[in-house]
């Protein structure tokens, strides 16, 4: 299992829809609005590298995001 | 319940001790090495603000940890 954490960026005042949205995602964990440089913080956990890029890439294209930052585990 | 992402820049060679001491602080759900802008983050799950406060503080407090950055759950 590979987790990550995607931070993300939403157009002003999407962020409600944008966080239903990316809830409903295979193999979100866990996502919540937040305060601060970003207005939505994912929790990732994929099988692998390559299942983790195709929910990333589902997640940007998602209506109102304009930017995520993937910060992905180092697996020793 | 008041969920928190931390964001943590830390000394490379205390990195180890960081994330043993951070995995131990109450409230921190889940931490880890990360690739990317940050080194580790933490998902933390506080009572409250004040909880929350308390438990930023703790991980700043950490010998060898830089500069944290806190995304608290609107």
């Amino acid at each position: 299992m590979v987790s990550a954490c995607v931070l993300i960026r939403t157009r002003r005042g999407e962020f409600e829809d944008v966080v239903k949205t990316v809830r409903q995602l295979k193999g979100v964990e866990r996502a919540f609005p937040v305060l601060g440089r970003y207005d939505v913080v994912a929790e990732l956990d994929v099988p692998d590298h390559t299942e983790l890029g195709k929910v990333v890439l589902r997640m940007s294209r998602i209506a109102g995001v304009v930017f995520t930052e993937t910060l992905v585990e180092v697996k020793p | 319940m008041l969920n928190a992402c931390i964001l943590l820049k830390v000394v490379p060679t205390r990195a180890e001790l960081i994330l043993e001491a951070v995995k131990e602080i109450r409230g921190v759900r889940k931490a880890y090495f990360t690739y990317g802008r940050f080194d580790i983050v933490a998902f933390v799950e506080a009572e409250n603000y004040k909880d929350l406060r308390a438990i930023t503080t703790k991980i700043n407090s950490i010998d060898g940890v830089r500069s944290t950055e806190t995304l608290a759950e609107a």
